[in-house]
């Protein structure tokens, strides 16, 4: 697999942008929120299964 | 195992080595040999990442725990996401502008170099052991399980590793991750398909995940605090946390892996993503464990895993014993099977008192058979003191030899054999990285060119191959060996991730007052473990806080002083 160059374009604040999402807050909420919805999947499972 | 299973398993790992070797053939420096040039897009970081860590006992051990102990296992992974946010916040840019090789080389720059020292040395110590659990797991199961020579199966796990990371370095071992974690996912997958596939005709999916709820496989979600419980969802949320946040931002096996990143944002999506498919990933390994205890309710089972515990029973004064518990168990299973059928008919025609009735009647015959079991595993002990009578690593691979067809039975020991290498590499290429760089360099040869580091860099991979290898071969009784990794890497986690937090966040605090803080909550560790029954994960919350505690209180004025801090990395 060719690794390739890859440049992401600079936030105002000097901190580069995430290439999907806007920004890093919104990215780290996805991640949490994937977590609390896994959460809540897993205790519907675990109350309709057992 | 036939031919094409073998096939398929030397054809993968000849392909492992040989891409490793070809991958990793430019290293001229030290940046290249460490951390592959910095070179890596998001994808391979996120996969070297999961590889490094998913190791063989993941596959091997962790079905096993929920055919015995339900899915509630799961519950352990929970801290991990938000371990991810905190890492690729905090740590990812740091590391990056220091433009350091190791999580360790930070700590000079922040405090001093005994605490630099003392962290590297506590990573040196655990990594080392648990490198060479990570061969030892699945060579032992292995061998049991198919015959083959514990030793041989261990030499070999190790060698081909060794090959691979001592030329290539850290680029073979991200490059090879990325195929591994492949494999890894390709057998999961067609193994719970065809897990799926064995039941009988007449018990359809929604069945069988019916009767693992019925039977408490299926209790992913435990709100109960308890201290003493291991897997409950405080435990593994607040103990995962810290576990996670110390194995990923401090052990070097796994800042290696998103050190090598292309940029920032490269390492931090990497990161990211491990943090969004890990904990599924573990439900769906653990929820293989739970349908191959459904299809075992309709197969008769030895009512010990372990073949060669079991025979050492057959030869000894209590043979005629255990045969009688190998009948109770099988008539047992019989009169289980006719129960379920009978609980799916009630629940199919919307009888509740049937199925209560049938469900209660299941209940029963499973506690029975469980205590069936109990008493082979007490007898196993009798016979073999040396034996903790667990069978746990042994049921998952136990049905993939009596179920899987051929071919697919090479692709699943392709997939053990590529989670054990996979940890292996990464570890071999930390242990190799954090000597040279914060021993070696540090204190004796400062002033060496970059082409003599790299030559030594490949030999101390090859020395520490060659201990983990060594220690393989002696590794035994156990316990459940996923447990056992865990455990260990609980005794070292807490502290380092004490030192890494006052460096991240705490500003006055001194190295001398670190350093000491260190050692007190270390022996605060090592009270709880010796006197103590309180659940693993907490260790690393222990070992935190009581280096964070200490430190600070050393640093009150008339506590402990060491040099002034020169500069804040933190700002």
């Amino acid at each position: 697999m060719r690794e390739t160059a890859h440049r992401t374009a600079p936030a105002p604040d000097g901190e580069e942008r995430p290439p999907i999402g806007g920004s890093w807050r919104v990215l780290y909420a996805v991640v949490i929120g994937n977590l609390v919805l896994l959460i809540i999947l897993f205790y519907v499972f675990t109350r309709a299964f057992s | 195992m036939r031919s094409y299973d073998w096939l398929v398993l030397v054809a993968s790992l000849v392909f492992i080595v040989v891409y490793g070797v070809w991958k990793g053939r430019r290293n001229r420096d030290l940046d290249g040999y460490l951390l592959g040039d910095r070179s890596m897009r998001w994808y391979m970081v996120a996969f070297s990442i999961m590889a490094t860590q998913a190791s063989a006992i993941t596959f091997i051990s962790t079905p096993g725990q929920a055919y015995v102990d339900g899915m509630r296992f799961v519950q352990f992974y929970f801290g991990l996401p938000l371990a991810m946010v905190v890492l690729s916040i905090t740590a990812v840019p740091l590391y990056r502008r220091l433009k350091v090789y190791t999580a360790y080389e930070y700590l000079e720059h922040r405090f001093d170099v005994k605490v630099r020292s003392l962290a590297a040395l506590l990573f040196l110590v655990q990594r080392g052991l648990a490198c060479g659990l990570t061969i030892y797991a699945p060579a032992v199961v292995l061998s049991v399980l198919l015959g083959w020579n514990l030793q041989i199966t261990c030499l070999v796990i190790g060698v081909l590793v060794i090959i691979y990371t001592a030329t290539g370095g850290t680029k073979a071992v991200s490059h090879t991750n990325f195929w591994q974690m492949v494999i890894i996912l390709g057998g999961l997958l067609t193994t719970l398909t065809i897990a799926v596939a064995r039941l009988p005709d007449s018990v359809s999916f929604t069945d069988a995940v019916y009767v693992a709820g019925r039977m408490g496989r299926l209790n992913a979600i435990d709100f109960s605090f308890d201290w003493n419980n291991r897997y409950n969802f405080w435990s593994g949320l607040i103990g995962g946390f810290f576990l996670a946040l110390s194995y990923f931002g401090t052990d070097q096996s796994q800042v290696g892996r998103y050190l090598s990143g292309q940029s920032v944002t490269q390492s931090r999506l990497g990161l990211l993503f491990n943090g969004m498919v890990k904990v599924p990933m573990q439900f769906m390994i653990l929820f293989i464990g739970a349908m191959v205890f459904v299809v075992h309710q309709f197969h008769q089972t030895p009512v010990y895993f372990n073949p060669v515990e079991t025979q050492r029973v057959e030869a000894s004064a209590r043979a005629d014993e255990f045969r009688v518990l190998q009948a109770e168990h099988d008539a047992l299973t019989e009169v289980k099977r006719a129960e379920i059928e009978t609980l799916l008919e009630a629940r199919r025609d919307g009888d509740p008192a049937a199925e209560a009735a049938a469900a209660a009647s299941v209940d029963r015959i499973q506690a029975e058979a469980q205590a069936v079991r109990d008493q082979a595993r007490e007898i196993v002990r009798e016979v073999n003191p040396g034996s903790d009578g667990n069978d746990v690593n042994y049921i998952f691979l136990s049905f993939v030899l009596a179920s899987l067809p051929v071919g697919v039975i090479g692709l699943v020991l392709a997939m053990v054999f590529a989670g054990s290498m996979s940890s292996t590499a990464s570890e071999l290429n930390a242990l190799a990285s954090t000597t040279i760089v914060d021993i070696y360099r540090r204190f004796w040869k400062r002033t060496r060119s970059d082409r003599h580091l790299v030559v030594v860099s490949k030999v101390a991979t090859v020395v520490w191959g060659a201990l983990a290898i060594l220690f393989a071969e002696y590794a035994n009784r156990l316990g459940s060996l996923i447990e056992a990794v865990n455990i260990l890497g609980s005794l070292f986690y807490g502290t380092i991730l004490g030192i890494f937090l006052l460096a991240f966040y705490v500003k006055r605090v001194e190295g001398t007052a670190v350093f000491f803080g260190a050692l007190a909550g270390e022996a605060a560790v090592v009270a709880c473990f010796v006197a103590t029954d309180i659940s693993f994960l907490w260790y690393n919350v222990v070992g935190c806080l009581g280096t964070v505690v200490f430190a600070l209180v050393f640093s009150l004025p008339g506590g402990l002083r060491g040099r002034p801090v020169a500069r804040s990395v933190t700002s």
